[in-house]
């Protein structure tokens, strides 16, 4: 099955970019070492996979049908367009890049369900906004209760610690469990590979650029996200990792980078700070319909010229 | 991976050993006062400013030690910063205790009889004060919530020590001693003075560090 080979990269990228939406201010703050973060990623996103990640590869399934090649068409181009626009600097999400190549295809054998699609759609603008609520609601008791245990600063410190690690690891279990469907959703139609099969080899190719390609990410966007104290990165964790679980549950394929913007803007505003830029809130928005229509617009053209 | 606990252990260990280093330090400092005001500049002075030197490159030793612990080990990024700005701050103390020696045996500094009895109290308050966020560093480890009623005291021995300070300079340029030994001891009279003022600012740091683990 050549084909997979494709998915494999994909999942490969994806493994790579999202480790450091739940491992980044760990590493980057040289709390935790990055072959540890790794491991406990890997781990995590392989028991996320295994355990969750079927539901999104029968949302995926329903959204329109594919074959082998087509399958191999939908992961090609959804990572083509990943690392593009990753490489022109430009916003980009992988769930939204291979929901634009599923209903490209779709369109071309003259099939979509728009039911799903919506589904899908309604999904993508309620992660960043699930999250900002989550982390809006758990700031507050969340604090209460920190303050309430009275710790020295070796105690606050340490808590801390062993939550980011907890927050982290449940962060990586949900986008195994979310994200998988990305990687081999489109190959689980028509019976081309068990929901099962789908779920380990998607999740060992993520595992795979994690382990691999990782750590450069993670400094960066960890840096990034230092910027917040030890307690609202927790918040921030947590909310992401609540909102990716719930619609890993849902059944559908979200951005786990949408999830942290909008769980930093939910601190903020509890805060009462300014956490996220509007240029940030803007590119999600930009990336919700230039995503879909790049990486739609390959996968046509590819189906056109080749005359799938 | 070491447990999560276990490098915490670590650099408590050896915060706790430069702490107890600075007590050494402070101990050598007012004993060896005490022999200035009574016996002047003599040998024995002089050893006490050697031990207190000794004492003070040790404690400088343990607080690098703790610092390097401090980068390399496992803590939150805040927590490192708020702790090395904090031993920082309170590496002033033993540093001015050791210029006050090392200045009145190199300048060969007498203080005057009628000063003795003031200088002595200034000493005595500045001691006191250092005693205190001495204490007060004891809540980084334990009862935490009493961290923000250790300031008061050591603000208000700092108040004192102005105070005193105040009186000894207007008693120096009163006098009829000569201008440059009324400078030299205006300056360690300041110098004394100082050390109020730096376990003043290190108890405010001790505040502002419990402070910012309220959420």
């Amino acid at each position: 099955m050549w084909q997979l080979s494709s998915s494999a990269f994909l999942g490969w990228a994806l493994g790579a970019n999202d480790a450091s939406n739940v491992f980044g201010t760990a590493v980057a703050s040289r709390m935790l070492r990055f072959s540890t973060a790794a491991i406990l990623c890997s781990l995590f996103v392989i028991i996320g996979a295994v355990r969750e990640g079927g539901a999104g590869m029968h949302t995926y399934a329903a959204l329109s049908p594919t074959t082998l090649t087509t399958a191999f068409i939908v992961s090609l181009c959804a990572a083509l367009t990943v690392t593009l626009m990753t490489w022109r600097r430009l916003p980009v999400s992988t769930s939204q890049a291979v929901v634009g190549a599923l209903v490209a295809v779709g369109l071309h054998a003259g099939h979509v369900d728009l039911s799903t699609l919506s589904k899908v759609v309604v999904c993508w603008i309620g992660t960043p906004v699930g999250a900002l609520l989550i982390a809006m609601t758990l700031y507050i008791p969340l604090g209460r209760l920190l303050n309430s245990l009275n710790l020295t600063l070796f105690g606050h410190d340490r808590l801390l610690r062993i939550g980011l690690i907890i927050a982290g690891s449940y962060g990586a279990y949900a986008l195994g469990a979310n994200n998988v469907a990305n990687v081999t959703g489109a190959f689980v139609g028509d019976g081309m590979l068990s929901v099962e099969a789908a779920c380990w080899f998607g999740a060992i190719s993520i595992a795979l650029g994690v382990i691999t390609f990782s750590r450069g990410v993670m400094l960066t966007v960890g840096r990034g996200l230092v910027k917040l104290d030890a307690f609202s990165a927790l918040v921030v964790l947590i909310a992401e990792g609540l909102t990716v679980h719930l619609y890993a549950i849902i059944g559908v394929p979200v951005s786990t980078s949408q999830a942290v913007v909008g769980a930093v803007l939910g601190v903020g505003v509890i805060r009462g700070v300014r956490t996220v830029n509007k240029t940030t809130l803007l590119n999600i928005v930009a990336a919700w319909l230039s995503t879909p229509i790049a990486a739609g617009a390959l996968t046509l053209l590819i189906l056109t010229v080749f005359q799938l | 991976m070491a447990p999560v606990w276990k490098h915490e252990k670590d650099i408590k260990a050896q915060i706790r050993a430069y702490f107890d280093a600075v007590d050494e330090v402070m101990g050598a400092f007012e004993k060896a006062i005490a022999t200035y005001l009574q016996e002047g500049l003599s040998e024995d002075f002089a050893a006490g400013d050697r031990a207190t030197h000794r004492l003070e490159s040790h404690a400088d030793d343990l607080r690098i030690a703790v610092e390097k612990t401090l980068y390399r080990k496992a803590l939150l990024p805040e927590s490192r910063d708020d702790l090395l700005d904090l031993l920082e701050a309170f590496d002033d103390i033993p540093n001015l205790a050791e210029t006050i020696l090392f200045h009145l045996l190199t300048q060969q500094l007498l203080m005057p009889p009628p000063l003795l009895p003031h200088f002595r109290s200034l000493v005595e308050v500045n001691m006191d004060a250092y005693r205190l966020v001495r204490q007060a560093t004891e809540h980084l480890f334990a009862q935490p919530e009493s961290m923000e009623r250790a300031v008061a005291p050591v603000d208000r021995a700092e108040s004192e020590s102005d105070a005193l300070e105040r009186a000894l300079v207007i008693e120096i340029f009163r006098s009829d001693f000569p201008k440059a030994d009324m400078i030299l001891l205006r300056d360690i009279v300041m110098k004394t003075s100082d050390i109020s003022d730096a376990a003043l600012l290190v108890a405010r740091r001790l505040d502002i560090l419990s402070l910012k683990r309220r959420t």
